[in-house]
């Protein structure tokens, strides 16, 4: 079992409309392929501003963009749900880990 | 096979120019994500975990070898080189992109496929017998009843927006081979006493969170009324099912809310209407043309070939010996056997099959058949017409392609939907939980000492690995954002159709294998000979000491 969660935060996440590759939104406002790029964001108020602003700025670029739960433990470490461990994971290790080439 | 005609052809060309059209305006803006959504599902384009996934209907699962191939064009040139086969006897690409689907929706079109109402709150494609028109067991061939349902249902404009999706399945055989008791309609084709054709009629069975047997309503519907009833039950349904609770939305709900005797009232009394309606009646003309689609090819006069089987079965090959008792079902024309490719190799997923492979698979449709290739809804292939005295070099070639696994029917024949490797609505991944029971099960005598034995795997509650009817039922769930796997046991898609029960706790993805084998030996100590079932065992000792043996050593 994973270590116990002291604190959650927030990070953003969606998906590349032309491909539906899942990105995640950075400290500086761009979109990363990488969950370790993602902003946390913990106060609950700039989260529920920044994903109604993102929807609506990259409404031709992301869809779907929610705001993930992470989980922190005492030492800081991310502690993700199954399906954000898989999707953090990405596509092409998924396909590496199904047998495919990525 | 059903030829398209010219209309046909026109629509399905002109649905993937709007199609073009859509995904244009949708990138350009005028489309809001919530606008191009329902346009997308109607077109069969989901957005799952990691990427788009495109559902391709193939009617009643019956595919042309040019179809075949163009589906290994498709994977090769849009996708990542294969595709998925699913229980619904369609194919799956799980990582088109959005700008390319409109070409995809060529490509399929140019071979008089597509991917209309897979999705979305209408008519599925309508699913069938893979044996449908050469089993030896068949009374009436399903397929012209099939194409009939699949243009009456498709863009039928008073169906389009039902509460929920509806799903027919249609067997002509002694032995259901498609499941008909979880389908929302089930049709089995009979003939009465005077020879004639009929239908004995199913509604309101499925699965999901709530799985229900259907009931019957009909013993006997004459044959050219088919479309004329399905329009009653339809707009009975669609009339009256609920759409306050995409739970409760199923037909399955209506009828058992609502009752079968008054629900059956209801739809007799619509049936009086539509009865009348000459569009909806199948007159001998019609019956005829569509029937002249579905004509046996030009088979050769050959010797039955049974002492040639039989010295195969018994002979030193034990691979061929073994591949020739479980991956094929007897022709009904003497000196042809139905040969079943099972997809559920070490390497792949299962039902997953590689542009390469598709490309093999057609080429031996041709040289060893009429061009034809079936889909089960066991998600494994049929090649439906192979010469007995061919059956070596076949199964020489499906050895190759890893196709010739020789377990269909076994417990390593294991039906598993995406799961968490794809699909956004899974709770757990089901494909590494069926790599992992086959990986302890290597064992090719011991799997077909076993005997017949489904093992089912669903990925949620929507039970699209049908776990519902698996001998042995494996469903995922999420607990704390963690996956677990529950088992059940004894059910059946078959005449004997039941619902699989509990056994205790979920397990965890790494404790799974560890209890499929205890109760895989508990089954072999109990059973009382070789032919008796493990579905029969469970039925007769019931649930107890598969739970002991399960869980005695781990609660």
């Amino acid at each position: 079992m994973s270590e116990p969660v002291r604190s959650t935060v927030h990070v953003l996440t969606g998906q590349r409309l032309t491909d539906g590759v899942i990105v995640y939104r950075t400290a500086e406002g761009a979109w990363s392929e990488s969950f370790w790029d993602g902003e946390r964001v913990d106060a609950p108020t700039v989260r529920d501003a920044r994903v109604a602003h993102e929807q609506a700025a990259q409404r031709l670029i992301i869809t779907g963009i929610y705001a993930l739960e992470v989980g922190l433990t005492a030492q800081g470490a991310p502690v993700l749900s199954m399906r954000e461990r898989l999707r953090a994971e990405g596509a092409s290790a998924a396909r590496v880990r199904l047998g495919y080439p990525p | 096979m059903y030829r398209y005609d010219e209309a046909d052809q026109q629509i399905v060309e002109e649905r993937a120019r709007q199609f073009r059209g859509q995904v244009e305006r949708r990138l350009d803006g005028r489309l809001s994500e919530e606008e191009f959504r329902p346009l997308r599902l109607q077109n069969g384009l989901y957005l799952q975990l990691h990427a788009y996934m495109l559902r391709v209907a193939i009617p009643y699962g019956l595919l042309s070898a040019t179809q075949l191939r163009q589906l290994a064009h498709i994977a090769r040139t849009y996708d990542r080189g294969y595709g998925h086969f699913t229980t619904r006897q369609n194919l799956q690409f799980n990582w088109p992109t959005l700008t390319d689907t409109p070409a995809i929706l060529d490509a399929l079109a140019s071979v008089q496929m597509h991917a209309i109402q897979t999705s979305g709150n209408c008519v599925r494609n309508v699913t069938s017998d893979p044996f449908a028109g050469v089993a030896a067991d068949e009374i009436v061939d399903p397929r012209p009843y099939c194409e009939f349902l699949r243009q009456w249902s498709t863009f039928h404009p008073e169906f389009a927006h039902l509460p929920r999706k509806f799903k027919i399945a249609v067997t002509g055989a002694t032995v259901d081979r498609a499941a008909i008791a979880v389908h929302d309609i089930g049709l089995r084709i009979r003939k009465d006493e005077a020879g004639r054709i009929g239908f004995e009629y199913f509604a309101g069975g499925g699965q999901g969170r709530t799985p229900v047997l259907a009931e019957k309503l009909r013993d006997f519907l004459e044959e050219a009324d088919l479309l004329a009833y399905t329009e009653a039950v339809l707009r009975i349904y669609n009339e009256l099912g609920r759409r306050d609770n995409k739970y409760k939305a199923r037909i399955k709900v209506l009828i058992k809310e609502m009752g079968s005797a008054e629900f059956r009232r209801r739809v007799e009394a619509e049936f009086e209407t539509t009865r009348h309606d000459p569009a909806l009646r199948l007159d001998p003309e019609a019956l005829a043309r569509m029937k002249a689609h579905f004509v046996p090819p030009d088979y050769a006069t050959l010797p039955d070939g049974q002492t040639a089987l039989q010295a195969g079965r018994l002979g030193k090959d034990r691979a061929y010996a073994r591949w020739l008792a479980s991956n094929l079902a007897p022709h009904r024309v003497p000196g042809y056997a139905i040969v079943q490719l099972s997809l559920k190799s070490e390497t792949l997923p299962p039902g997953d099959v590689t542009a390469d492979q598709m490309d093999a698979i057609a080429d031996l449709a041709e040289r060893h058949g009429f061009g034809r290739i079936l889909v089960t809804h066991r998600q494994n292939l049929v090649l439906p017409d192979v010469r007995i005295d061919a059956l070596r070099q076949v199964h020489a070639a499906l050895e190759g392609l890893g196709f010739a696994t020789p377990n269909v029917d076994r417990v390593t024949d294991i039906i598993a939907c995406p799961g968490l490797d794809y699909c956004d609505l899974a709770n757990a991944r089901s494909i590494p939980v069926a790599q992992s029971i086959q990986q302890t099960l290597a064992d090719a005598d011991r799997v077909h000492d076993l005997g017949p034995l489904t093992l089912n795997i669903s990925g949620c509650i929507n039970a699209c690995g049908h776990h519902h009817v698996g001998n042995i039922g494996i469903l995922g769930i999420d607990k704390q954002g963690e996956e677990f796997y529950q088992l059940t046991l004894g059910g059946s898609a078959r005449d004997d159709a039941s619902v699989g029960k509990v056994l205790g706790r979920a397990l965890t993805a790494e404790e799974i294998p560890g209890a499929v084998e205890r109760i895989l030996a508990t089954y072999a100590v109990l059973r009382s000979g070789a032919d008796e079932a493990f579905l029969a065992v469970v039925r007769r000792v019931g649930l107890g000491p598969f739970k002991e043996a399960v869980y005695a050593d781990h609660s």
